[in-house]
């Protein structure tokens, strides 16, 4: 059940997953609405699925999800979004496509004084999307505006996602 | 004369010094000689900032330690993938700054194959090609069909969590410190590796050699704090911390060994070479021996010092330098990942 804003309330939106085959298609969701450049903090215990769903997001703009692999050695993993592996006419139209997706981990750092360190800024800009999991370790690297994911282990195989626009992000219904 | 070789392909900064007959004259890997120890994972010194303060004294060091100085130097080689763009471009320009000052060739390399070339300085004639190489560190679990030396053709890998970076994430779940490899393996000594059914993703997916550790964390995770417990459970102690840290390890090794076997079967080749920091765990060391003795095939592993991050193993740039091959001052770093670099063939 979506709460609603009042003013002082994040408008959460919450979807829970049965299974890890539901990932697909709100993974498919969420693309269809996410602006072409888009920070999303990604949030949950180990084993929560943060990087399992950046797989899902990953295939619904037709790059191959077993080329997304943990980001928590590398830091920073970049995937080229090409115009030629997009998905077909019934996804979004392709200037709404990000040029990059960015896979960032930002565990085994101890703070943003780290990330100026390792082309963090280089890596974020532009017209791309930025996933970060583990974002609470460098909370004042973080844009103001944008989407905080929260993954709740409720089952063995079922989870309960929270998506919170932050600042002037916008999400349109989900 | 020899060569100078160069590494900062992520934490360590290394630097070796290896004669023409790949002899090592001398390796210093910053990281084990002048650092404090780490804390749960957590690494301050990966900033590339630390690589530029280390540098110059690490390849001073390996200068001095080989009892030669710079202008014995015969040629420089640099790793250049996979890694992070900054990280990498401290040992590049460090490396074209000598081999630019001395007028000596300059040879690129890649990172994981040097993983693998540290066989052949270890076993020398036995590192026979074609040979299956599997790579499983902290950072990469890959396995090629290596055809030469700078030669490789992936045949599959991790799509999840790197073999070692696993062991970090079980330790964690289990309340035990980073690394999560030697921890794990202390804790599993009395457990039983049956004691706990945990899942092998992909181990019996005959249709793909790629490997995947994701499940089994979650699943490890799920018997130390059931979905709906509190955050709070403690940390499981005694006979019940060692029956699961077994169990998980030897799901692990048995994940790596189905592919290995399966590599073996598929190449035909006869030859297994081993590299990377996950194979000083003790139960995988000794189950790939097996494997070998099981299926009549060579079994190379080097020693510790080479299968950790190091320098030494750039001796895989005498191989480009016999060829006459010379970078110059074009080199440039090729960062990405695994995978991606396995896209990008190596001059």
């Amino acid at each position: 059940m979506p709460s609603t804003a009042d003013g002082n309330t994040p408008p959460t939106r919450t979807v829970t997953v049965p299974d890890e085959a539901a990932l697909a298609p709100l993974a498919r969701r969420l693309v269809a609405v996410l602006p072409p450049q888009a920070f999303v903090t990604l949030e949950g215990d180990l084993g929560a699925g943060k990087t399992t769903f950046v797989k899902a997001v990953a295939a619904a703009i037709g790059i191959d999800p077993s080329e997304v692999v943990s980001p928590t050695f590398g830091l920073i993993h970049v995937h080229d979004v090409l115009d030629d592996l997009l998905p077909g006419p019934h996804d979004r139209p392709r200037q709404n496509t990000p040029e990059r997706l960015v896979h960032a981990d930002l565990y085994r750092l101890l703070g943003a004084g780290d990330l100026a360190e390792i082309g963090w800024e280089d890596a974020t800009k532009g017209r791309c999307w930025v996933f970060v999991e583990w974002p609470q370790r460098a909370p004042e690297a973080l844009p103001a505006d944008r989407l905080a994911i929260t993954i709740e282990i409720d089952s063995e195989t079922g989870r309960t996602f929270r998506f919170t626009p932050r600042g002037d992000f916008t999400l349109a219904a989900l | 004369m020899p060569l100078l070789a160069i590494e900062t392909t992520c934490d360590e900064t290394a630097a070796a010094v290896i004669a023409r007959d790949r002899t090592v004259l001398s390796s210093v890997v910053a990281s084990q000689e002048l650092l404090h120890a780490r804390w749960r994972g957590v690494v301050p010194e990966v900033a590339s900032r630390a690589h530029v303060e280390r540098i110059i004294p690490v390849i001073d060091e390996a200068i001095t330690r080989a009892g030669i100085t710079r202008a014995d130097l015969a040629a420089v080689a640099v790793a250049v993938r996979p890694g992070l763009v900054g990280s990498l471009l401290v040992g590049l320009s460090a490396g074209k700054a000598i081999a630019a000052a001395l007028g000596i060739p300059i040879v690129g390399y890649d990172h994981i194959a040097a993983h693998l070339y540290a066989c052949r300085l270890a076993h020398g004639e036995r590192m026979r090609y074609p040979c299956v190489g599997l790579v499983a560190s902290g950072g990469h679990t890959s396995l090629f069909l290596v055809r030469g030396p700078t030669d490789l053709e992936r045949l599959g890998g991790t799509i999840d969590d790197a073999a070692g970076e696993a062991f970090d994430k079980a330790a964690s779940v289990l309340g035990l410190g980073y690394p999560g490899g030697p921890q794990i393996e202390a804790a599993a000594a009395g457990g039983n590796p049956k004691a706990h059914r945990l899942p092998r993703p992909l181990a019996n997916d005959r249709d793909r050699m790629d490997l995947s550790f994701s499940g089994l964390k979650t699943a490890l995770r799920y018997l130390v704090r059931p979905p709906g417990s509190p955050a709070d459970v403690p940390a499981p102690q005694g006979k019940v911390l060692a029956d699961l840290a077994a169990s998980f390890q030897q799901a692990a090794v048995d994940s790596i060994l189905a592919k290995l076997a399966l590599a073996i079967e598929r190449t035909g080749c006869r030859v297994l070479a081993i590299g990377g920091g996950v194979t000083a765990n003790t139960l995988l060391r000794e189950s790939i021996e097996r494997l070998g003795r099981e299926l009549g095939v060579d079994v190379l592993i080097p020693p510790r010092s080479l299968c950790t991050d190091n320098a030494a193993m750039g001796a895989i740039g005498w191989e480009r330098l016999e060829r006459g091959e010379d970078d110059g001052l074009e080199l440039d770093v090729l960062p990405g990942t695994d995978r991606s670099a396995a896209r990008r063939k190596m001059a």
